[in-house]
């Protein structure tokens, strides 16, 4: 498959058409079926907008993602489709509209081929807390595709599309995207609109993309991101020339290693070092930082977002979406439906965020939590005035066996210590592949300061050229 | 900080969830099990905030509403509606 800068170029050289590009992709999505990464193909709609596309083509000037196929994780709104969050809470529930950032794509000429698999409203890391069933990692069937942008990470890395849609609110971008072997950005809070997202942990929640190159990230984000007046908190700033960053040089960048992230030696920060020494060789100069409150992102993150979710999710009552249980009065209505229709991780963390919220413990939990939310933010961007980005392994492990962590939700966030902290602090941050270990992808993560994706984008680009394609 | 049944069954009744009886003891020692790895939080003092802080702040937009003309098609996608309204089962039994 062709990366998307590739494929684009080709369909306006008309060396191929979007009808072409389209029926590649869905063919290739019914071919790697078993892999779990699709809940439906949009198979209709994506060849009638191909065919328009095409045939515009020869009259006006095609838009800068003309025929582009992408794929859209099941929790961002499209209008008419499916959008059921990996949940049977909203199984047969089809949007009247948009998000923002997928409806800018779409304006652009990228055609949406079909929703992609996740963990239920988000919420998980394996890809394996789907009511669809789980996703499985394309290179090796028996290992989770990290999540819970599962089914976007796969069908990139199993060469569907070139483009596909995921949301990170602690890391379910990224950490795929190292597991799969491709590349995940999760831009600065604020940036992608989160209208047509549907919320999980709505201080921390954005769309970002995943892609096979860099520059096919930065040419997503520069379409998609921008002010909107349909997010409250949207940044008023207009795209970066982020397509550009990526051709810059990289002599005289700083990255800070913070030395919470590097405390141990494992076969996976060994594969990272070694991508962060090739650095070196085009004039980056590597310096440990020290960012204390990295250590306690974790407990800091399911709490603030369990408490998130607990809230946001409260609306799923079988009153207004979605699926509702047989109830003979209101009370038992809500319950019986949220009990019946909510899978086990999801009650959970509604659990634990209420009583992270509740009367007495909310001092204790919740805003002491939000506190040293607050102190991180501070501790990072401190550390981002003297170094340029800081660089840590995306995540502790490669791609674990499916099943492996299923009973033991602890083990399981834990996979997730190294992307909660940007999430939590609203920094951008970068998955880009640095190599192999034991023939699995192992992810490299840039933090950058706010709002400056450009330099992640421009150091990821350079880890890419240095270390070439990944193969085994 | 461990979590007893009384709790998980109060807090389940806030979250309007049902917890079957021979899940409780089971969700009990999961949340006391999650809640222990957060003691962390509950023991840290904060530092002194640096020079940094004031510029991290969000910007916001005015919040003013906006007209919607896609009421009914939100209507219609309702677990259960009649005539362009949401149905729901009766809050208090009438006899």
């Amino acid at each position: 498959m062709m990366d998307a800068t590739a494929l684009i170029q080709a369909i306006q050289g008309r060396e191929t058409s979007a009808s072409q590009a389209v029926t590649a992709a869905l063919n290739q999505a019914k071919a790697t079926a078993s892999l779990g990464a699709f809940i439906s193909l949009n198979e209709e709609t994506a060849l009638a907008q191909a065919s328009r596309i095409d045939a515009d083509m020869q009259r006006v000037v095609p838009g800068r993602l003309a025929g582009l196929p992408i794929a859209v994780k099941d929790n961002i709104t499209q209008a008419d489709a499916p959008c059921g969050c990996g949940s049977k809470m909203l199984s047969g529930f089809t949007s009247p509209t948009s998000a923002t950032a997928l409806d800018r794509l779409i304006t652009a000429g990228a055609i949406p081929i079909g929703r992609t698999n996740m963990d239920e409203f988000g919420m998980g890391s394996s890809g394996e807390h789907s009511a669809i069933g789980p996703t499985r990692n394309p290179w090796d069937p028996a290992r989770v595709p990290g999540g819970s942008s599962s089914g976007s990470a796969a069908a990139v890395a199993a060469g569907v599309v070139p483009v596909a849609l995921g949301s990170d609110t602690g890391g379910s971008v990224r950490q795929p995207a190292a597991f799969c072997g491709v590349v995940g950005l999760k831009p600065t809070y604020g940036r992608v609109s989160r209208s047509g997202l549907v919320a999980f942990g709505s201080s921390l929640d954005q769309i970002g993309p995943i892609t096979p190159t860099v520059r096919d990230a930065a040419l997503i984000l520069e379409v998609m991101a921008g002010p909107d007046p349909l997010d409250a908190t949207s940044l008023p700033q207009a795209p970066g020339e982020w397509v550009q960053a990526c051709s810059r040089p990289v002599d005289g960048l700083r990255i800070g290693l913070p030395k919470q992230c590097w405390a141990q030696d494992t076969d996976v920060s060994t594969v990272v070092q070694a991508a962060l020494r090739d650095l070196t060789t085009r004039g980056v100069t590597l310096v440990e930082v020290d960012i204390p409150t990295l250590t306690m992102a974790i407990p800091t993150y399911y709490l603030l977002t369990s408490a998130e979710a607990s809230s946001n999710l409260a609306r799923f009552d079988g009153i207004r979406y979605g699926q509702r249980a047989i109830a003979d009065a209101l009370e038992a209505l809500y319950s019986q439906t949220r009990s019946t229709f909510f899978g086990p991780e999801v009650q959970r963390r509604i659990l634990l965020g209420t009583f992270a919220l509740s009367a007495g413990y909310a001092e204790e939990h919740y805003e002491r939590a939000n506190a040293v939310r607050h102190q991180m933010r501070e501790e990072i961007s401190q550390a981002l005035t003297t170094v340029d980005a800081l660089a840590t392994p995306t995540a502790p492990s490669t791609a674990f066996a499916l099943g492996e962590k299923q009973d033991d939700p602890v083990a399981m966030y834990l996979s997730d210590v190294f992307t909660t902290p940007p999430s939590l602090t609203g920094h951008p941050a970068i998955s880009v592949p640095a190599g192999l270990c034991s023939g699995l992808p192992v992810g490299l993560q840039l933090i950058g300061a706010h709002q400056d994706e450009a330099t992640i984008l421009q150091l990821a680009s350079a880890v890419e050229a240095l270390r070439g394609p990944l193969k085994e | 900080m461990s979590v007893d049944a009384a709790t998980v069954r109060h807090v389940a009744s806030l979250a309007r969830l049902t917890v079957p009886d021979e899940r409780v003891d089971a969700l009990a020692d999961e949340l006391s099990d999650i809640l222990a790895h957060m003691a962390e939080i509950s023991a840290w003092a904060p530092g002194p905030p640096s020079a940094t802080s004031a510029s991290q702040t969000t910007p916001r937009r005015a919040d003013v509403p906006t007209p919607r003309d896609d009421g009914p098609a939100l209507v219609a996608r309702a677990a259960d509606c009649r005539e362009g309204e949401v149905c729901v089962p009766p809050v208090i039994d009438i006899p």
